[in-house]
């Protein structure tokens, strides 16, 4: 009795073990790599860019004339972004799986209007990872999604790789993912930025035949900063401004600036690799009406890459004069950053935080009427750049081809 | 049952009893109230807890070994106290079972398993319970120092896989909250801390019950420690105005680990490993429903009817006494309340009572002699 007893709770103990509603095969899925989100009317249009998974494990030699495409490009519209990703159901025989989508292109009307509902989705729902990198394009974002890289068979990943690499070697743009950007528009000045993405060139590529050539008729590109103040599209920052308010924001990691040859005037004769850069910001308030004093001190270190001075360089004075050059290009940098965003009254260098810290109860005081003091910061920026390597050589080869043409005379 | 648990056992026991539930809910709860001061709160209510934990583990530390806890009760206050403090106890370790149960079925359901039906996974898991409580508190103490053990490195590689996306300047400026407001934000906390009268359960199987108090205070500060850890954690990382909005902060920030393009999506692992720690937590409840109706009620039969009973019961009590996953707030203003009463107040009411009947015993004793 008690045998069968223990073989009825096993039997019974079977249908528990069998699997649960949420089981879901992979044949069944659609990895999506990447998505676009835009805004027309009251109509929300999110697009998918869906992996093949057959096409992509062979795709790894060469396109061949009318090979298959590693990825499809579709949207759906709806009221709302999770109708309108629901609204798949009706044309894909897969379920939407988004937990390898690498970017979210978000369309510049959009942004106009707001991210909220979006970030709202990120946050709210499991399947939707916090670590999507986040860009923005001028016009549809469904033309981001649909066209290729030739170096990577996945475009979604390729544009994360890009970003990835363009901060780690660049760092004109800073690398923005959905927690990030939920981050920055919850901090105190509530202003946030995206970089920009846009298809450089003529045609875009959207086939194999396209893809089969050395030089592609156009590329996918990282442009601009959008600034976003309180969640909404306020303005554009250039590359070299969004360099300036990286500085200002402590995340330049490695970055190449060109400039001249120290006193002996001209600019754009050298480059140098700035390889670390730290920053730190004091703010000091004296009271009254006197505005905002924030004292940001950037201290960097680099190497110099190349160079068309007639200087000599083994002299420690011609190096310091270097330096000196250098600090003023950053500084240069610093403050046209600074003041573009102080145009747009849009603290996205985290100034807000900095006078929380300091000044708590000020901060409470002027929190309301933040943009206007914002605005009205004066920025008291030093660079302390130090040139810690010429390369391989000490010499600049115009320095020596001059020194061998003075001999010969 | 045997005296076998030892101090270490004990410390283990008191953090898997309150360390489970508490990280999924504490950083939200306690950041709500005073943001980026939120680990000032959880310090200020660690050393609370530990004073509960040493006034509750002095008065187990007074139970003999191998009699139960009712009934050592039994013999300071009276029989007829001892068996409704018995069964009242039951029916908060029985009520706590069912209110983290459901709380740990919304989270398996919000995070993982969408569309498997709550009935179906709280059913499963009141087996596993159920399987738990039979082996007694024994085994259960020997998994528990696994946990703690595991614990502790699993937090230092979460930290250190985090630690890239940090901003230490988060946590400024520091003590900008009133310490009304900070003691306050204390109180939830201090709900959780109060779990620790588990340890009138345990002492008596203890190797050596006088060791009780400090068993249980190690296990609070253990926990505190690991609390404030994960709350620096998430505060360095996300900020408080963000963490504010999340419900389960913790497993967002474990996923957001990534190593390259190589490690990646690790958060199940860590779920996985917390997932146990639930399992036991839930499982410590439920023996102590169990434990505590069998010495009272004095059953003449074994555990298993009365597990099998308890357990059904649990099953519906937690599947039809919650008709929405929300209202977060107040099930935690709730449960800090009921925390506060069933395992501070009443056991030292209790302690007290039976300090003076035995003082009475003996003033009567002493006429009569």
């Amino acid at each position: 009795m008690r045998k069968w007893g223990k073989l009825l709770t096993a039997l019974l103990l079977l249908g528990l073990t069998t699997g649960c509603w949420d089981r879901i095969e992979l044949n069944e899925l659609s990895i999506t790599s990447a998505t676009a989100v835009d805004r027309q009317g009251d109509r929300w249009i999110v697009s998918y860019q869906v992996l093949i998974p057959s096409v992509v494990s062979g795709a790894l030699g060469p396109m061949k004339g009318g090979a298959k495409l590693p990825i499809t490009v579709y949207s759906t519209e709806g009221p709302t972004i999770r109708e309108a990703i629901y609204q798949s159901a009706l044309e894909s025989p897969r379920t939407l799986f988004f937990s390898h989508n690498r970017v979210m292109i978000v369309g510049e009307e959009l942004a106009k209007n707001g991210l909220d509902e979006l970030i709202d989705v990120y946050l709210r729902n499991s399947d939707s990872r916090e670590t999507v990198a986040v860009l923005i394009t001028k016009g549809e974002g469904r033309k981001i999604l649909e066209q290729l890289l030739q170096i990577q068979i996945i475009p979604g990943d390729g544009i994360r790789e890009t970003m990835r690499t363009e901060r780690k070697n660049f760092s004109v743009l800073p690398y923005v993912n959905m927690y990030k950007l939920a981050m920055e528009l919850t901090s105190e000045a509530k202003n946030a930025v995206i970089p920009e993405i846009f298809i450089s060139g003529g045609e875009p590529v959207t086939s194999s035949d396209q893809m089969n050539k050395t030089t592609m008729s156009s590329k996918l590109k990282l442009g601009r900063l959008a600034v976003l103040k309180e969640g909404k599209l306020n303005g554009w920052l250039k590359a070299e401004q969004s360099l300036g308010a990286n500085f200002l924001r402590g995340e330049v990691k490695r970055t190449v600036i060109s400039t001249g040859c120290g006193d002996e005037g001209g600019s754009n004769q050298s480059a140098i690799k700035i390889l670390n850069s730290k920053t730190k910001v004091k703010p000091v308030i004296r009271g009254g009406d006197e505005p905002i004093r924030m004292i940001v001190n950037v201290k960097a270190e680099g190497t110099l890459l190349e160079t068309r001075c007639k200087i000599d360089l083994d002299k420690p004075e011609v190096i310091s004069k270097l330096e000196k050059q250098m600090e003023g290009e950053i500084l240069g940098l610093i403050r046209d950053g600074f003041k573009e965003t102080q145009k747009l009254k849009a603290d996205i260098v985290g100034f807000a935080d900095h006078v929380h810290r300091k000044y708590p109860k000020r901060w409470h005081e002027m929190k309301s009427d933040w943009p206007e003091e914002y605005s009205r910061i004066k920025l008291e920026a030093h660079v302390d750049f130090t040139l810690k390597r010429l390369g391989l050589t000490s010499k600049s080869f115009t320095k020596m081809f001059e020194q061998v043409e003075d001999e010969k005379k | 049952m045997t005296q076998n648990v030892t101090k270490l056992q004990c410390a283990a026991l008191v953090m898997t009893t309150i360390l489970p539930t508490a990280v999924l809910i504490l950083p939200k709860t306690v950041m709500n109230s005073v943001a980026q001061d939120a680990w000032i709160s959880l310090l200020v209510s660690t050393l609370g807890g530990v004073i509960v934990a040493f006034a509750l583990g002095r008065f187990a530390a007074r139970s003999k070994g191998g009699v139960p806890f009712q009934k050592g009760l039994s013999e300071s206050t009276g029989r007829v106290l001892a068996a409704l403090a018995g069964l009242a106890l039951a029916a908060y370790y029985f009520s706590i079972a069912s209110i983290a149960l459901h709380e740990f079925i919304t989270f398996i359901s919000a995070e993982m398993l969408e569309y498997t039906p709550k009935i179906v996974l709280k059913g499963a898991t009141v087996l596993v319970l159920m399987y738990i409580a039979a082996r007694g508190i024994e085994p259960i103490a020997r998994i528990s120092v696994l946990l703690m053990l595991t614990s502790i490195p699993l937090l230092a590689l979460s930290v250190l896989l985090t630690l890239s996306k940090m901003t230490w300047r988060q946590i400024e400026p520091v003590g900008e909250h009133s310490w009304t407001s900070i003691a306050l934000g204390g109180v939830t906390p201090l709900g959780w801390f109060s779990e620790v009268a588990i340890v009138l359960l345990i002492a008596p199987y203890m190797t050596r019950p006088k060791e009780a108090a400090k068993g249980a205070v190690w296990g609070v500060l253990l926990t505190g420690a690991e609390l404030i850890v994960m709350v620096l954690q998430s505060l360095f990382v996300f900020g408080p105005n963000l963490v504010r909005s999340m419900e389960y902060s913790m497993v967002d920030l474990v996923g957001l680990i990534e190593v390259g393009n190589f490690v990646e999506r690790v958060e199940v692992f860590f779920i996985t490993f917390w997932m146990s720690t639930v399992f036991l937590k839930l499982g410590i409840f439920l023996f102590g429903a169990i434990h505590l109706l069998e010495t009272t009620l004095k059953m003449p039969f074994n555990r298993s009817p009365l597990l099998l009973g308890v357990g059904l019961l649990l099953w519906a009590d937690t599947s039809y006494n919650w008709p929405h996953d929300m209202n977060q707030d107040l099930t935690t203003g709730i449960t800090t309340a009921m925390l506060l009463v069933c395992n501070l107040l009443f056991p030292l009411a209790l302690a007290v009572l039976g300090r003076l009947m035995g003082a009475s015993k003996q003033a009567e004793g002493g006429a009569d002699a």
